[in-house]
């Protein structure tokens, strides 16, 4: 699974390697590539595309160097004249953001990346707005900062889902979902009678994301410009996520979520409720592939997370799968295009990194099991009603989720609700615009 | 003879050294290529930063902590194995080998045994006991990490102490119990004086070495919970590198290297005059 994002944009990520700081930061005063674009390839009579083009993509367990190379063969065999050499992030992290700075001081752009979400690159991307397919691909119009297009995504996620355990639902007496928090709030007292953790959340990055997970819906249902507005420092959550993370702390206090969940790591709480410990559990729709994997007793089904003051429709909280950027400093502008056109609008290359990734798009379904056939069923009814988050100028500034995991862990540890938002609109503010 | 010494000292020393000092006054972010030079401005902000007085909090406990557990777990066992033996032999083997295992993986190791749901609530439960809030409250955490961070470290305090402890003469622990003194009273007149340089430079290894503590925090607490166990260098990572503000990270690592050479250089000096005072 690719790293995921959260409703602020990317998922934190682990950093390490102190010992190798300071000689990143040397490697990193060597003078940026950047520069404008380079001549566009020519020799190819049918598309003017040829060339080697380097793309830096994301090394996860399930998306291989070899999963990459056998996705873009097709491609190759279908360009001739154009080879695909797939690089891997180099950082002590893993990751590809914090990649990409040590090859852009080297003056080593890729020319094209994957799975990058930093803002900072901006103005080293090629403008895509000009691509018919790029301005068609899913989210483009959410994707675009200042009127431009840099992101090309393949697909969606879903991240406002709460999974459940559908036996503990029936022997609860619940027969059906939610549609109010109100009605959850009540299930959930049924669930802990019924001798279930009536909800499972974890430490580290998860319990700042599930929160946003939950209540992305209520932010955004009276508008849908709430992230955006919030990113420029036009919205408080003090204001608009406040009832919200009272009701959260009363949870907390009636034990529907665990009060030392803090000591519990993502994979182990997601460990628990595959085991059937815990009735709920609110997470991104990366989790199917999870739970498709699992060996379990009891069935999971999904719903969406309900509004805090509305049984409406189901509101999903939608964010892109993975996107794809150019570098205007590619020598292969035009090979570079045809490969992330083929990788987002291809069927099966798209089929193939839906299911690889967990994500999901209208009118690309695909098999993997029950309940990403559920997650399926709601993304395609939410169609017309979707909160956009993590996603162009809806993605919150770095450092937001690290300094809002903080504030709503400190929930756990004695803090109210009010001042720990308070507090995180005190950083918020305190970023640059 | 010394010209690769040197040359490899200040390619790999002396240049980002220099290096962190320019990149502290500016406002660079890891992307741009010429980051504009902002003076004091990172000194000013992070003196303000709660969250860098926070981590300076937690550092500091974890390092004065530290340093004392495992100096005194390291004398203690050394005195209790210094003797020849094959038991003890394979003792001090036992001992040591934590700190020859990566930092990250024990971390790995003790989050499995201390989370909520981890190895050891599963047994206390299995006794009738309630579960302990190993890693989930905030004391409990710092503890839990400081434990860790000694349980690892102290191995490498314990072989030195052991060489220390062979330096000492024989004759001179004998001539002690024949002038009546006692176990307390010979490891104190005896024993710490003979080995003051062993304790001098334990101590200065050990404190410099916790005050840049990273790996375990990343592994076993990430910093969690609601960042109270987030160390100075933990933090100057994140800035840096998730928050794109290697200008303000910059800044941090040099007071932190400043602060570790200040802390370091006094407790050589303190060390120094009781080793004069026990002389004198």
């Amino acid at each position: 699974m690719r790293r995921s994002r959260s409703s602020e944009g990317n998922r934190p990520s682990r950093f390490l390697g102190v010992a190798g700081a300071t000689m990143v930061v040397v490697s990193l005063v060597a003078g940026c590539g950047g520069g404008g674009f380079a001549s566009t390839d020519s020799s190819d009579p049918k598309s003017g595309a040829k060339g080697t083009v380097r793309m830096l993509v994301n090394i996860t367990p399930n998306l291989t160097k070899s999963y990459w190379r056998g996705l873009v063969a097709p491609f190759e065999k279908a360009n001739p004249g154009i080879k695909v050499q797939i690089d891997a992030p180099t950082s002590s992290d893993g990751g590809v953001d914090t990649t990409l700075p040590q090859l852009l001081a080297a003056g080593n752009p890729p020319d094209v990346v994957e799975g990058s979400h930093s803002v900072k690159v901006l103005p080293q991307l090629r403008d895509l707005s000009d691509l018919q397919w790029a301005a068609s691909a899913p989210m483009a119009d959410a994707q675009r900062r200042d009127g431009r297009l840099y992101d090309v995504s393949f697909g969606q996620q879903a991240q406002s889902l709460i999974f459940y355990n559908k036996t503990a639902f029936t022997k609860a007496g619940i027969t059906e979902p939610p549609t109010s928090m109100q009605e959850l709030t009540a299930d959930m007292a049924k669930l802990k009678k019924a001798g279930y953790l009536p909800m499972q959340t974890a430490g580290e990055w998860v319990t700042q994301a599930q929160v946003m997970m939950l209540f992305d819906p209520t932010l955004t249902a009276g508008d849908a410009d709430w992230f955006r507005k919030a990113a420029a420092g036009k919205q408080t959550l003090s204001k608009d996520l406040g009832p919200s993370l009272a009701l959260y702390k009363s949870w907390l206090d009636k034990g529907y979520v665990d009060k030392n969940a803090l000591g519990v790591k993502y994979p182990e709480g997601e460990s628990e409720f595959l085991s059937g410990k815990s009735a709920l559990y609110p997470m991104g729709c990366w989790f199917v592939a999870a739970e498709a994997q699992a060996k379990k007793n009891f069935e999971i089904g999904v719903f969406a997370a309900p509004q805090l003051n509305s049984s409406g429709p189901a509101r999903l909280a939608v964010t892109p799968g993975a996107n794809y950027r150019i570098f205007k400093a590619s020598k292969h502008q035009n090979a570079a295009a045809k490969l992330v056109e083929f990788l987002t609008t291809d069927h099966e290359a798209v089929e193939s990194q839906l299911k690889q990734d967990s994500s999901f798009r209208t009118g690309y379904p695909y098999q993997l099991s029950p309940l990403a056939d559920e997650v399926q069923k709601l993304f395609d009814a939410s169609k017309d009603n979707q909160a956009i988050v993590g996603s162009g100028e809806y993605q919150m500034p770095a450092g937001f989720e690290d300094a809002a995991n903080k504030e709503i862990q400190s929930l756990y540890t004695g803090a109210d609700p009010a001042s720990a938002l308070k507090n995180v609109d005190a950083w918020l503010k305190a970023q640059p615009k | 003879m010394t010209a690769p010494a040197i040359v490899l000292f200040t390619v790999m020393m002396l240049v980002p050294l220099v290096l962190s000092g320019y990149l502290s006054l500016t406002d660079w972010d890891g992307y741009t290529a010429q980051p504009a030079v902002i003076g004091l401005h990172n000194y000013r902000v992070l003196l303000d930063d709660p969250e860098v007085r926070d981590a300076a909090v937690t550092t500091a406990v974890i390092a004065v902590a530290g340093t004392v557990a495992i100096n005194l777990a390291g004398l203690g066992t050394a005195l209790a194995i210094s003797t020849p033996g094959r038991l003890n032999t394979l003792l001090r083997t036992v001992f040591f080998y934590p700190y020859v295992i990566s930092a990250l993986i024990i971390g790995f190791l003790w989050s499995a045994l201390l989370s909520t749901n981890g190895a050891v609530n599963t047994v206390l439960e299995a006794v009738g006991h309630a579960g302990l809030p190993f890693l989930s409250m905030p004391g409990w955490a710092l503890v839990s990490l400081i434990t860790v961070i000694v349980w690892s470290g102290f191995g490498f305090t314990l072989v030195l102490y052991i060489a220390g402890l062979q330096t000492v003469p024989a004759s001179l622990i004998e001539a002690a119990r024949i002038d009546g003194a006692g176990r307390w009273r010979t490891l104190r007149s005896v024993t710490l004086p003979m080995i003051a340089p062993i304790v001098t430079v334990n101590l200065v290894l050990t404190l410099v070495s916790l005050l840049r503590t990273y790996d375990l925090v990343l592994s076993l607490t990430g910093g969690g919970p609601a960042g109270t166990t987030q160390t100075a260098a933990y933090l100057i990572l994140s800035e840096s590198f998730q928050n794109n503000m290697l200008g303000y990270g910059s800044a941090q690592s040099v007071v932190l290297t400043v602060v570790t050479g200040i802390a370091a250089l006094a407790v050589t000096l303190l060390r120094r005059r009781a080793d004069t005072g026990v002389s004198a």
